[in-house]
């Protein structure tokens, strides 16, 4: 079941309604919430629910096996087992087909024909989101940082929390399940402050992301065709969408789990107007920023290590992150683009400059801030040219005839779009509403943070962002990030 | 927890009103641009004819009202349109009787009007959920109910709502009102409402994919020489083939309905595996008015 459906505005009021008439019932909630949970992924694919629960009975088990034993050989054992269940159904589902085509590209080049079928296997949405989540869970039992859950019930409804189920953000067991396994309480304010989440969220998806989709796409399919300025124009609107999109759902699981009385982590803080590459990647994906930081890049040593070594974690934990998203060099070379952004700051120990919000206190930035933000905007909207290209081939063509067919005018890149020209500015006017609301909310958890306590100013905008949401809702547009 | 309940009630019934305010300034048939201009026309010019024939492609690119009236001495207007579904049709006629007091002879010729399915690609489109108010609605929930096709309820239930609630049409709404959008189907006007797609388009058919389609036909030579047509092996006289393809459904005052189907000519006479040429177009409209004389004149 995608958010931004029919679907969705039917099951959530249902949901909600019995979810808080169990109150008193803590056990029965959490009944409910897992089968909501297991109703909401099964309208995808039933099948796959099997994957979810084999991910989370395994890890259920390990983590209780963990806390009885103290023998370091067995409790290595088991973190193992937990590591080949969960990563393996990543490296089947997600990465088969990817590591034999490698392999035959790899033998090619010796001039060996290695003939391997490729399996047609579906990934199933949001492996890499719960496999992550159960991970986490596994390693924090090991180190001894987490009291492993006695109740499988729980245990589940933590890995299958409908609202992050899909795309994250993906919530430590640390801070998920303890509110969980306690009793929740009916906020006013929260649930308030969750529905204006909610519809930020449903704004930033359903009204830019899928109306900057119809343009990118058709400058990405054809962009060999079409001249410098367009291809401009694509990568800019592709950053804008893959921003709306993916924030636009972590704001919907966030504002819809606040209506539970559930907190969960913040995954986006206005990450373009970050002020370096390094500001940009606290602001971005937090939940997977943080997941790499404590998982991989501190074990690894993080950067109380020698130079050498920090560089090689640097390395790793961008690689990684790129390789996460999907089985294909493109991400691992964008995620190669922001390391090699990143280790210039890492060794002029500047990649902890800006830690506070950019002009905080104060209405504009300055002019020096503004430029910062606009540079940062502009290298990740050029790597983003290579998370969006079939492949790196593709993305240095996109790139080179950016830059060499640039000799047009303005009239003839708006007859080169295809689109209507008023469509373009359409979009540009929402990208406004939405950074502007962003600027005003910039050190909140969403675009609406701050809107104030006016009731007339606030009704009117509400008002505005869901005409908007009816009149663009078109019923289930996928999100991009379910296909990670 | 009741404040918030109310709160949000109070909200949504703001919403809900104003939604349904906005979709209330806009004319019945606004939604089918070509449909609404067609209309417009016909009502001006609505002395001049006495006959209409209402449906999808099958009507707009196939039915030769010239032809039509060469034959029968009516003068016809062809009010089909590309894809127009069965409620569409039924409301577009019903509409049309309701603003038009015709106290004279007119016949009506209505493609289908039972309901089809809605495909669903077509959900969430103006096109595609303009006509469905609450008879509309309910006929077609009618219709699929007793047939235990739920998705198609279900269908029907979210064009309803979203029609009524004007949701996916608000920026149109402005548009029609604003008038930043302008019509441009005078051309299909001058031809009574008539357009075949190879004067539209002027390309060449996909011949090896008509003939693959077209398995039985009626040929046009047989037709015209009045013998018995091969199809396939069989032999079969052409008036077996098209005897049941038109009949009166129901008279009203001084108004005629019929409903008519559509029969399939050899492969030269389309433009498209779907869509006869001008040849075809008039061959058909030959074949329908001289039933409409011999049954109905």
């Amino acid at each position: 079941m995608l958010f931004n459906s029919l679907e969705y505005l039917l099951f959530l009021p249902i949901v909600y309604l019995l979810y808080w008439s169990l109150q008193e019932h803590l056990r029965i909630q959490n009944v409910l919430l897992l089968l909501a949970s297991y109703f909401f992924y099964g309208l995808w694919d039933y099948r796959f629910l099997s994957l979810i629960i084999l991910s989370s009975v395994t890890d259920y088990i390990i983590g209780i096996q963990l806390e009885k034993s103290d023998v370091a050989r067995t409790r290595k054992s088991l973190l193992a087992v937990s590591l080949i269940v969960n990563l393996g159904l990543l490296a089947v589902f997600k990465y088969f087909n990817f590591f034999i085509d490698s392999f035959t590209d790899l033998v090619g080049l010796f001039g060996l024909n290695a003939n391997v079928p490729l399996l047609k296997i579906v990934l199933p949405v949001g492996i890499s989101f719960y496999t992550f989540q159960t991970l986490s869970y596994t390693i924090d039992v090991y180190r001894k940082k987490l009291k492993p859950t006695k109740s499988l019930l729980n245990f589940c409804t933590y890995v299958a929390f409908f609202p992050q189920l899909v795309a994250g953000p993906i919530e430590r067991a640390s801070s998920l399940l303890p509110q969980i396994e306690a009793k929740r309480q009916f906020s006013f304010e929260s649930s308030k402050d969750g529905l204006r989440q909610i519809l930020w969220g449903l704004f930033k998806k359903v009204v830019i992301a899928d109306s900057c989709a119809v343009i990118v796409d058709s400058i990405f399919s054809s962009y060999h065709e079409l001249w410098g300025p367009v291809l401009v124009l694509g990568a800019v609107l592709f950053a804008f969408q893959i921003y709306c999109d993916f924030s636009g759902y972590s704001d919907i699981a966030i504002g819809t789990s606040r209506l539970m009385g559930i907190n969960l982590m913040q995954n986006f803080a206005t990450p373009y107007f970050a002020r370096d590459v390094a500001e940009f990647w606290r602001r971005w994906h937090i939940s997977l920023s943080t997941w790499f930081r404590d998982y991989l890049y501190i074990p690894l040593g993080g950067s109380r290590v020698g130079k050498a070594l920090q560089f090689r974690n640097v390395f790793a934990i961008f690689l990684v992150s790129g390789f996460w998203h999907g089985a294909n060099w493109t991400y691992m070379f964008w995620g190669l683009i922001h390391a090699l952004c990143y280790v210039p700051q890492l060794i002029s120990k500047t990649n902890r400059n800006y830690i506070e919000v950019v002009a905080q206190g104060k209405l504009f930035p300055r002019i020096g801030e503004l430029g910062r933000i606009l540079t940062t905007f502009s290298i990740v909207t050029l790597a983003w040219i290579f998370f969006r290209s079939a492949s790196i081939g593709d993305s240095f063509s996109y790139i080179r005839r950016m830059i060499t067919q640039s000799n047009i005018s303005f009239g003839e890149v708006l007859s080169s779009l295809r689109v209507d020209p008023s469509e373009l500015f359409i979009i540009a006017f929402f990208v406004s509403v939405m950074l502007f609301f962003e600027w005003l909310s910039r050190d909140g958890k969403h675009g609406l943070a701050a809107i104030g306590q006016n009731v007339y100013l606030r009704f009117t905008v509400y008002l505005f962002l869901c005409l908007c949401v009816l009149d663009y809702f078109n019923g289930e547009t996928a999100f991009i990030y379910f296909q990670f | 927890m009741l404040v918030f309940f109310k709160r949000i009630g109070i909200f949504s019934l703001v919403l809900l009103i104003s939604l349904w305010l906005l979709k209330k300034t806009v004319p019945h048939d606004w939604g089918n641009e070509l449909v609404a201009h067609k209309l417009e026309y016909l009502e001006k010019n609505l002395d001049q004819y006495n006959t209409l024939f209402v449906g999808s492609s099958h009507m707009y690119r196939q039915l030769d009202v010239e032809k039509f009236d060469e034959l029968t001495g009516n003068k016809s207007y062809n009010l089909g349109n590309s894809g127009m579904f069965g409620l569409e049709a039924n409301f577009i006629v019903e509409k049309f009787l309701e603003r038009n007091q015709l106290n004279r002879p007119f016949n009506i010729f209505v493609q289908k009007s039972l309901p089809t399915r809605i495909a669903k690609k077509n959900l969430h489109t103006n096109r595609g959920k303009y006509y469905m108010d609450l008879h509309r609605f309910r006929i077609g929930l009618t219709h699929f109910w007793n047939r235990g096709e739920w998705i198609q309820v279900y269908y029907h239930l979210v064009t309803y709502l979203e029609n009524q609630l004007a949701i996916g049409q608000i920026r149109e709404i402005i548009d029609y009102h604003t008038g930043t959008k302008k019509t441009f189907h005078e051309a299909v006007n001058e031809s009574d409402g008539y357009y075949p797609l190879d004067k539209q388009l002027g390309l060449e058919p996909e011949s090896r994919l008509i003939k693959r389609r077209h398995k039985k036909y009626v040929s046009s030579k047989a037709y015209k020489e009045n013998t018995p047509v091969s199809v396939r092996d069989k032999k079969m006289k052409l008036e077996e083939i098209s005897s049941g393809m038109l009949y009166l459904r129901t008279s009203q005052d001084s108004i005629r309905y019929f409903r008519f189907s559509t029969i399939k000519l050899d492969p030269k006479m389309y433009f498209d595996r779907g869509h006869m040429n001008s040849e075809g177009a008039r061959l058909n409209t030959e074949i329908l008015a001289r039933q409409y004389i011999t049954k109905y004149q």
